[in-house]
């Protein structure tokens, strides 16, 4: 079992200082011990579809929808048509309010859409009840092989 | 008698000679009855002459008689006849009668009685002028005759006409000693000539009339004709005609004028073709050909050249006239439409033009989309990071911070949140604009309340008082309307946020065409002078420190009413209270 393995949360996303936000939120609310930081969609899916879906312990993928290279609509796209990954639950955290990513999104599949506020209180708020509500509440499906 | 009498006398005058013969005797006797003898001889023979004379003159007389006789018989033959041909009358010389004849008696219809020793006015029709009698009196009067066509009345009134003729009748002297009326009854003759006379009357009126109709529709023709020549003329209008078998055509003015042509008598059919555009001779060609074998007409928009080279643009119509199934004319009319076909292919310049604006509008739109987008997301970006590792600052390290310092720290996150605040609100009221609208009905009643409900829950410190009457509902796009009613209703809020009492009451009245909402409060209005500003993007009547606010809510519910086809507009006095007003059609 390599450390891949242990990845709780895969947190997507280009922006550094984004990043270090929401990790501080999540840290804040006691979820980031098994967490990693992927800067574009490229390295995301290189990481998702190299390792063995069965021995993921991924419970959440936080993704940022505006990336370079390749965009969370991509990664969105190639997850859920994969018959076996598409059973991980995604969260759409962007900046992006406009219709037509939220819309896409929605249509790929995503499970959640939360456009990232501005004000620091009500981003670490977010982030922290949508971490406990997929990793504490949210029931994922059983897996074949545990 | 008187043939007896001569014979008789001459007996008695032989008688006394022969008794003096027989008493003288002898010789003396003898010598004075020889002397006796020859005297008595001698008388005989004188008295036998005279006899003979006289004989001759009887016989003379006798003759005379009867001249006299047959004139006589003549003359009273004469008499009868006009007496039985004519009206007879005679009067004295003061003009009363003294003799009427039967004729007269019965065409007057007076008795002979009543004739005799009256005036001739008796039968007076009055008729006639004084002129007119006048002038008879003089003419009889100077012993000529005088004629006439007289009017008369008969005793039972009625009229009848006579061809008078009077004669007056003279003594040795010259004077007039009576006068004679010979009369012929020429009623018939009047009558009729009064009968064609108003028959003339009648025809000549109706020839008047006539003529009169006539010269109108002369004139009605003429101006029909002018008239034509003028629209014609103005309406750039020509007219033709071609005789199809003998081949000749006519030409209006108007068209040897639009093809500023010279005036030809003769022209072929190929000639006037000749003045078709080359491009579209082919398409006339075969209107002509189609019209002749077929008859069918034609109406087509074709390019021409002139005479004179220029190029004009023409519509052409023509159609047949056709007998015993061939054609025999062609006839038709040619209007310069230049003008128009140049508008017209302005317009389509002008159209093209529009849509390459439009198609740059377009990419503009689009381009401004995209960029409203990077907007929305990599302005927040470093936003967010200013605002949250300010925040960072301020949670992890405000205790190395003096007063001073937390006082900046805190102007910025502040003034972070507020422009993350702006770049919301522009970014939603931009997408209010962009955003495709789907209509259904909305019940307004429902929704104002569940917004009443949850903006109230927010303010749990104040006691709002809301009066909310009957709403009418919509067809809207319910998602935008909603915004449009969170919008008014948290203004209303919070700008009564200062009266210890806030009203706000919400209502509508509606026509055939629209409902109007309105909304009411009594918190701090505004001065209508800066009503203009009111539902303009980022214009504020308030002060921030005095009321929150990016002046975005307004704009975004104007953008809204009006993309329904709607109105929006206030009414406010300050420390009053304000009422917005919106309207919705009603037949979206």
């Amino acid at each position: 079992m390599n450390d891949n393995n242990l990845v709780e949360i895969l947190l997507v996303e280009d922006n550094p200082d984004d990043a270090g936000l929401t990790i501080r939120a999540l840290k804040k609310s006691n979820l980031c011990n098994h967490l990693l930081h992927l800067r574009d969609g490229e390295e995301a899916l290189s990481f998702l579809f190299s390792s063995d879906p069965a021995n993921m312990h991924l419970k959440l993928i936080l993704l940022d929808i505006k990336m370079p290279k390749v965009d969370g609509i991509e990664v969105l796209r190639k997850l859920k048509s994969d018959p076996v990954r598409k059973t991980i639950p995604v969260v759409a955290l962007t900046s992006s309010k406009e219709e037509r990513d939220i819309i896409e999104s929605y249509q790929l599949g995503v499970n959640a859409y939360i456009v990232k506020p501005v004000n620091f209180d009500k981003f670490s708020a977010a982030v922290s009840e949508l971490g406990h509500f997929w990793l504490g509440l949210n029931q994922p499906p059983v897996k074949d092989n545990p | 008698m008187h043939c007896h009498f001569i014979p008789e006398l001459i007996f008695a005058l032989n008688r006394p000679a022969y008794g003096v013969l027989l008493l003288s005797g002898n010789a003396a006797a003898i010598i004075l009855f020889a002397a006796a003898t020859a005297t008595l001889v001698f008388l005989l023979f004188k008295l036998y002459i005279m006899n003979q004379k006289i004989r001759k003159e009887m016989m003379h007389v006798r003759k005379m008689e009867n001249e006299l006789i047959r004139v006589n018989k003549f003359l009273a033959d004469f008499r009868k006849a006009i007496d039985l041909s004519n009206i007879i009358s005679i009067t004295d010389r003061k003009g009363i009668i003294s003799y009427a004849n039967d004729n007269f008696v019965k065409i007057s219809g007076y008795a002979r009685e009543e004739l005799i020793g009256r005036k001739h006015s008796v039968i007076n029709s009055g008729y006639h002028s004084r002129e007119f009698w006048t002038n008879m009196w003089e003419t009889i009067a100077a012993g000529k005759s005088w004629r006439n066509e007289v009017k008369n009345k008969a005793k039972d009134g009625s009229y009848y006409w006579v061809d008078t003729h009077i004669v007056p009748f003279l003594d040795e002297n010259g004077r007039i000693q009576q006068f004679l009326s010979i009369r012929t009854d020429i009623t018939q003759r009047k009558a009729a000539e009064e009968q064609l006379l108003a028959l003339n009357r009648n025809l000549e009126l109706r020839v008047s009339e006539k003529t009169k109709s006539l010269e109108e529709a002369n004139l009605e023709l003429m101006r029909m004709n002018q008239l034509m020549e003028t629209v014609q003329k103005h309406a750039r209008i020509g007219v033709w005609e071609y005789q199809v078998e003998e081949g000749t055509i006519f030409w209006s003015e108007e068209l040897f004028m639009l093809y500023e042509a010279p005036r030809l008598n003769h022209m072929s059919l190929e000639e006037t073709i000749r003045y078709t555009h080359p491009e579209h001779q082919g398409r006339v060609r075969k209107a002509i050909e189609d019209a002749i074998s077929k008859g069918e007409p034609w109406d087509m928009e074709i390019k021409s050249i002139t005479h004179l080279n220029n190029e004009i643009w023409v519509r052409s119509i023509g159609f047949a006239t056709r007998e015993n199934g061939r054609t025999v004319t062609l006839q038709g009319l040619a209007q310069d439409i230049t003008r128009r076909k140049n508008a017209e292919m302005e317009i389509v310049t002008m159209n093209k033009i529009l849509e390459s604006h439009s198609q740059k509008l377009e990419t503009i739109n689009r381009e401004l989309e995209s960029f409203t987008y990077s907007v929305s997301h990599d302005l927040r970006a470093p936003l967010r990071s200013i605002y949250g590792y300010s925040e960072i600052l301020k949670e992890d390290y405000e205790s190395l911070l003096d007063e001073e310092g937390k006082k900046a720290l805190d102007i910025v996150i502040r003034n972070a949140g507020r422009m993350g605040r702006l770049i919301d609100d522009l970014l939603e009221f931009s997408r209010m604009g962009r955003k495709g609208m789907e209509k259904s009905n909305v019940n307004i009643q429902q929704m104002v309340e569940n917004i009443v409900n949850e903006l109230a829950a927010h303010e749990k410190g104040r006691k709002l008082n809301f009066i909310i009457g009957a709403i009418e509902p919509a067809k809207a796009d319910a998602q935008m309307l909603r915004q449009v009613w969170v919008n008014l209703i948290s203004n209303a809020i919070k700008y009564t946020a200062k009266n210890p009492e806030p009203a706000i009451e919400i209502g509508s009245t509606a026509n055939k065409e629209k409902a109007t909402y309105f909304i009411k409060d009594n918190g701090i209005g505004f001065n209508m002078k800066y009503v203009g500003k009111l539902f303009e993007v980022f214009q504020r009547l308030h002060r921030a420190d005095e009321f929150e606010g990016t002046g975005v809510g307004l704009a975004v519910a104007k953008r809204i009413v009006q993309r329904h086809g709607g109105e929006i507009w206030a009414e406010a006095e300050e420390n009053k209270g304000a009422t917005f007003y919106f309207t919705l059609p009603k037949t979206p």
